[in-house]
């Protein structure tokens, strides 16, 4: 299995608040979304780093 | 209400220039909210777990790799100046003798001209890169060893000191002068 073919858990995590944030998402709605939703508080880089990871895969 | 300077650096610093604006005003827009509610102390303290916590992240950004003319003459500079620093203390120091004695203000003239080197290094690079061609290469192997001989040469020519001072005084403004004048030129 090649390194990179399939998505992680913090991507999976990233898409779904995408998908529950149907209005115009950005960077800091998507962490607070991922807060609000998982308790766990993440890095905006981060969030920033996957949404470009997935526009790759995409 | 503005966030503090030291990762606000840090974030433009590490930042893919062509995502910058927008990474930095989810930031702002957190701390601004976070100052209103909790305090700027807070949110000062926020804001710094946001800068460090999402280094790794920036940095195996893809898009990042157009930071590389920042980040290399920042890294060029520091390495140099360390490796410099080095050398002295293996003996250069004794053989060189009083010009490596100056302590305090006698430091600043070389950490100047230390920033100045990254400054120029970084918006060099930036030129270059900003052409997106791989054809000139060379002259960036040039520009790279450039900024590392005029870096040792600074090295050497400072005075010795404590490993804080050249952190302090000499890589995160190097860091930071070269990053700026790297996104202030592709910019234009």
């Amino acid at each position: 299995m090649a390194k990179g073919e399939y998505l992680g858990e913090f991507e999976h995590i990233v898409l779904l608040a995408l998908l529950r944030l149907s209005d115009a998402p950005y960077g800091a709605s998507i962490r607070a979304e991922i807060e609000s939703i998982t308790g766990r508080s993440s890095a905006i880089g981060a969030v920033h780093a996957t949404l470009e990871r997935l526009e790759r895969f995409a | 209400m503005t966030p503090p300077f030291l990762p606000r650096a840090l974030v433009a610093a590490v930042a893919p220039p062509a995502d910058y604006e927008s990474i930095a005003g989810d930031l702002r827009e957190e701390y601004a909210a976070r100052a209103a509610s909790m305090g700027r102390a807070l949110a000062d303290r926020w804001y710094w777990s946001q800068a460090l916590r999402s280094l790794p992240g920036l940095l195996s950004y893809s898009r990042s790799r157009h930071n590389a003319g920042a980040n290399a003459a920042a890294v060029a500079v520091v390495a140099g100046a360390f490796l410099a620093m080095l050398l002295c203390k293996a003996g250069i120091d004794e053989a060189i003798g009083t010009v490596y004695r100056a302590e305090g203000a006698g430091l600043w003239p070389y950490f100047v001209a230390d920033w100045i080197d990254a400054a120029f290094f970084g918006a060099l690079l930036a030129l270059i890169f900003r052409s997106e061609s791989v054809r000139l290469t060379f002259i960036v192997s040039l520009v790279f060893v450039g900024g590392f001989v005029i870096a040792i040469l600074l090295g050497l020519m400072a005075p010795l000191h404590a490993v804080a001072w050249i952190l302090l005084l000499g890589a995160i403004p190097a860091m930071t002068f070269g990053a700026v004048a790297y996104h202030v030129v592709r910019r234009r």
